[in-house]
């Protein structure tokens, strides 16, 4: 099971979750994506498109200064 | 105030330092406690006034430094000049509402920048909280506040749109990968809030269909082509196995008709046949042929090496021709140059005999002419000899003519001395003509012995020159007999050169035909070695044939008719 990583700090809505979007067809299920961003809509914005593709949101850690990264299940 | 009453007020300076009124100038203040006895009345209300313009400008020196909470000292408010005591008023008030609005104002600021700059990060959610007493400064909170929210309302509702836009995208673009990957089950969403994602799923769905439906119909299309490919597979199959058995010399084989309706299958199961059928019979023609074929090499082969046996005797035969056409060549070479050269010296010597006798013609003509001078001169001679006797008669009658004048004359002196004076000088005349006459008669004599002496001489002459002219014609007689003898000696050359010049030529033409004969047989020998050698060839050739025709028989013996 391996864990992709994608950067979308200093991206404003809703371009982090068309970035995740993008590379989403490249991961196989059952694998773990990572996702940063430090958009004031982030967090709220990946929950959405979690939602909508069927993705499970494992974890959401804060890191300060408005950043978040998102664990999501595939 | 009034200008008379106007006092000039140094901020910047310590409101300690005591200010002369009356000029402005600082001086230094007088310790009231220690000195007010001292003091006078005026003095006294010139101390006060002193004090509270001092207590007055600290106030506004220390607002103007920022200290909102200052006030005029009560003394001041209690002073007891009037005008002094209103300033002190009038200046505590202004400080108090001068002041609070300042204070209302940067406080005001300071959030607006504070609110203003999360905005800037992206943050609409906080507001203006603090409360105004200055309407201005609140209304200005109220509106800054109204248009935050709108602000981010139009914000939200933007990235709601933005949002509805890339999920509806997303769940697209993930139907799309999917169909990419054969999946055509997959349904891209195709209701929407958004129209043209709407569309979009409608479009990715019907593409999806449409590949789906070619797909399948491409994979019939397969089917039925595997099908017809294992089938004519299995023909194929039939007809390699019988091929095979072809292949190894079994003739007796035949392909049956074939299960399949491809017409090439059929037509090559139906060449097979006519094949095979072809290949008996040009077998059973091969084997008779070679047969016939060895029998004919055998003989072809005996046959050679008698040509071979022939050919080493003409090769034999031409080298020696050639050897003794090489050796008559150069000999007969020899002789063309010698004959070359015999009429080169004939030619030589036949011009220089013809000089000689065309020399020889010139002297006969001079010998000729001299002939014809002496007999021109022996002529004239002789014409001369009557000339001279003519003269010499001449003479003669001169001389009687003469005789008779001297004797006229002497008859005349005779008959003139008998004539008087007159006749004297008659007599003179007669005397002179006589004198004259004797002269002719002397001079004629003289001239008839000259004349005399001149025919003997002539005579002379003309005896020797008759002498001269048969001696010349004995010598002109001689040169034409040498003549003669030259034409004929330039007439034997001319025959000679011609004889050897014709010589010459036909040794030359023997040469070269000689020449040619021996690059002939030359030829012929090269030509009886490239027999032998092609003969050699055939001859391997030959054995080769029988070699071949022999395998030939051995393999139509494979053959199974």
């Amino acid at each position: 099971m391996a864990t992709h990583v994608i950067e979308a700090k200093g991206l404003n809505c809703p371009q982090p979750v068309l970035k995740l979007a993008t590379k989403a067809i490249e991961i196989p299920a059952g694998d773990l994506c990572e996702v940063t961003g430090d958009c004031p809509t982030f967090e709220k914005d990946i929950r959405a498109w979690c939602e909508r593709m069927g993705k499970t949101i494992l974890e959401i850690i804060d890191e300060g200064e408005s950043s978040r990264r998102v664990k999501i299940q595939f | 105030m009034a200008d008379n009453n106007k006092v000039d007020i140094d901020l910047d300076s310590d409101p300690d330092d005591e200010l002369d009124l009356g000029t402005g100038n600082k001086k230094t203040p007088k310790k009231s406690s220690s000195s007010s006895a001292e003091y006078t009345s005026a003095e006294e209300t010139s101390m006060e006034m002193a004090l509270a313009v001092a207590d007055i400008h600290n106030a506004v020196h220390q607002f103007m430094k920022g200290d909102y909470s200052v006030k005029v000292s009560k003394d001041t408010l209690n002073c007891k000049i009037d005008l002094l005591k209103d300033l002190a008023r009038l200046v505590n008030d202004t400080i108090a509402n001068t002041g609070g609005l300042i204070k209302e104002l940067n406080l005001g600021i300071t959030e607006f920048a504070s609110i203003l700059k999360k905005v800037q990060k992206g943050e609409t959610s906080s507001r203006v909280e603090s409360t105004f007493d200055n309407a201005g400064i609140q209304e200005l909170k109220k509106l800054i506040n109204d248009i935050l929210t709108a602000f981010e309302e139009k914000i939200e509702e933007n990235n709601k749109n933005s949002m509805e836009l890339a999920l509806g995208l997303s769940e697209n673009f993930a139907a799309l990968n999917e169909i990419s990957k054969g999946n055509y089950k997959i349904k891209a969403p195709e209701k929407s809030e958004n129209e043209l994602l709407g569309k979009l799923g409608e479009l990715i769905n019907r593409t999806s269909l449409e590949i789906s439906q070619k797909i399948t119909e491409v994979e019939n299309l397969k089917k039925k082509e595997e099908e017809k490919r294992k089938i004519l597979q299995s023909s194929v199959n039939n007809i390699l196995t019988k091929v095979n058995l072809i292949s190894e010399g079994n003739l007796n084989v035949k392909v049956e008709s074939q299960n399949t309706d491809d017409d090439i299958i059929v037509e090559l199961g139906k060449g097979i046949n006519k094949m095979v059928g072809n290949l008996k019979t040009l077998i059973n023609q091969l084997k008779s042929t070679v047969s016939e074929i060895t029998s004919s090499s055998s003989e072809i082969a005996s046959t050679n090496e008698e040509i071979i046996l022939k050919a080493n005797e003409e090769i034999k035969l031409a080298s020696e021709a050639s050897t003794t056409v090489t050796e008559l060549t150069a000999s007969i070479i020899q002789v063309a140059e010698n004959a070359k050269k015999v009429y080169q010296t004939a030619e030589s010597n036949q011009g220089s005999v013809k000089e000689g006798y065309e020399y020889l013609g010139k002297t006969i003509e001079k010998v000729r002419m001299t002939n014809d001078v002496v007999d021109n001169t022996a002529t004239n001679l002789e014409k001369l000899k009557d000339s001279a006797e003519q003269i010499h008669e001449i003479l003669k009658i001169i001389n009687k003519i003469s005789e008779k004048i001297d004797l006229l004359a002497l008859n005349a002196a005779i008959e003139a001395s008998s004539v008087g004076e007159g006749g004297k000088r008659f007599k003179v005349v007669a005397e002179e003509m006589r004198r004259l006459a004797d002269n002719s008669i002397s001079s004629s004599q003289q001239i008839g012995d000259v004349l005399t002496n001149i025919q003997k001489d002539i005579s002379d002459g003309v005896n020797m020159m008759n002498s001269n002219a048969q001696e010349v014609r004995g010598i002109m007689d001689e040169i034409n007999k040498t003549g003669d003898l030259i034409k004929n000696i330039v007439n034997v050359f001319d025959e000679t050169s011609n004889l050897m010049k014709e010589v010459s030529l036909s040794t030359d033409q023997q040469a070269k035909a000689s020449a040619m004969f021996s690059n002939v047989i030359k030829k012929v020998d090269i030509s009886a070695n490239e027999t032998v050698r092609g003969i050699k060839n055939s001859k391997i050739a030959i054995e080769r044939f029988i070699e071949v025709s022999d395998n030939l028989k051995e393999l139509s013996e494979k053959f199974k008719v």
